[in-house]
């Protein structure tokens, strides 16, 4: 488009299944999930770190999958089942044994990097029931976090998991 | 794997009390002369809870009423002198505040602090009539949301006239190379 042509905005509607709620919204072909996530549904618990796909920050949950949504438009997402961190708790003023793992091991300083962590770590445990600090390590590898050098979020998933193998409740949601 | 390796410093902050229970009660009768109630203690840290629910609240994450955004325009060339601003284009489309141009802000503000002592190389947050390098700011857009300020920037129109300009550290020592 050459310089000095308005912009048309035209709007399509999608509908996006969010942590169990359906919305539906008219978005231009060009937002992003982050931004429709963030601006539009006000869940501001993903985050933008680095807006081209490098960092995680931005990771949600598609379908138990962890995928970057700055690199996702919100319209690809039309239809999808969409899980953030704030949707991660089993109920209101409850965390996850994930979450609360995090808190126990001190997974976090800042803070920023840490839905993603807890998103991915969900992930894993769900495919994974027990899985090996190399798989730890792997799985957390698609999020930079700049504040804790990375020992205690492995330890908070290590301890997440070993504690969800011995609840009497599957990993992964039917 | 090792958890809770902290465990083994009885300073540590774990409270997986559970497990070590035995152990640390015999800290505890060995540390009760303890004069402090913070150091060395066995203390949780408060913020994790609102981190771990995606309730930071971050910078971005404040929303106040009347918040305005702003995208920059951005020098493509190394070494520039800037001719022209043209903003009309800018200023036109929809949700558009301001332009704001290196010259205006220089007129109202101090060079930004070097932290050398640099008196003639000075740093500025808009480009001074000339960009000295590429991705240099020259320009800043105000608009009602993120998106519409990026939508303006592009329609920002600057002349510049390109400078010779040098790359390498050790060859802006020879004597000819442009200086900056």
């Amino acid at each position: 488009m050459p310089t000095g042509t308005p912009r048309e905005s035209r709007t399509v509607p999608i509908e996006l299944a969010v942590n169990g709620k359906t919305h539906l919204l008219e978005v231009e072909p060009r937002m992003s999930l982050l931004d429709c996530l963030r601006e539009r549904l006000l869940l501001t618990g993903v985050h933008a770190g680095c807006e081209h796909g490098v960092c995680g920050a931005c990771t949600v949950l598609i379908d138990g999958t962890p995928i970057r949504s700055c690199l996702m438009f919100a319209v690809q997402a039309d239809g999808c089942t969409i899980t953030t961190v704030e949707g991660i708790a089993p109920a209101p003023g409850e965390l996850s044994p994930v979450q609360d793992a995090f808190c126990e091991t001190h997974g976090m300083q800042c803070g920023y990097c840490t839905p993603a962590m807890i998103l991915t770590a969900h992930a894993l445990i769900a495919n994974n029931p027990a899985p090996t600090r190399e798989e730890i390590v792997e799985a957390v590898s698609a999020n930079i976090c700049r504040c804790t050098g990375y020992a205690q979020i492995i330890e908070a998933v290590a301890l997440a998991a070993e504690r969800m193998r011995g609840r009497n409740q599957p990993a992964r949601q039917p | 794997m090792p958890l809770h390796r902290l465990c083994a410093d009885y300073r540590s902050r774990c409270a997986c009390r559970r497990t070590h229970a035995r152990s640390q009660s015999t800290r505890a009768a060995a540390m009760s002369g303890a004069p402090f109630r913070f150091i060395s203690s066995d203390r949780r840290v408060r913020e994790d809870r609102r981190f771990v629910a995606g309730k930071g609240r971050f910078a971005a994450d404040v929303a106040l009423p009347g918040t305005r955004h702003v995208a920059v325009v951005t020098s493509p060339y190394p070494a520039a002198r800037i001719t022209a601003i043209h903003a009309a284009e800018a200023l036109a489309s929809p949700g558009m505040h301001y332009v704001l141009e290196g010259r205006e802000l220089a007129a109202a503000t101090q060079p930004l602090l070097a932290g050398l002592d640099t008196p003639n190389v000075q740093r500025r947050p808009l480009a001074l009539d000339v960009a000295r390098y590429a991705g240099e700011w020259v320009a800043a857009v105000v608009a009602d949301t993120r998106a519409l300020a990026e939508d303006a920037a592009e329609l920002v129109q600057v002349n510049y006239e390109p400078l010779p300009f040098v790359l390498d550290g050790e060859q802006a020592f020879h004597s000819g190379s442009p200086a900056v």
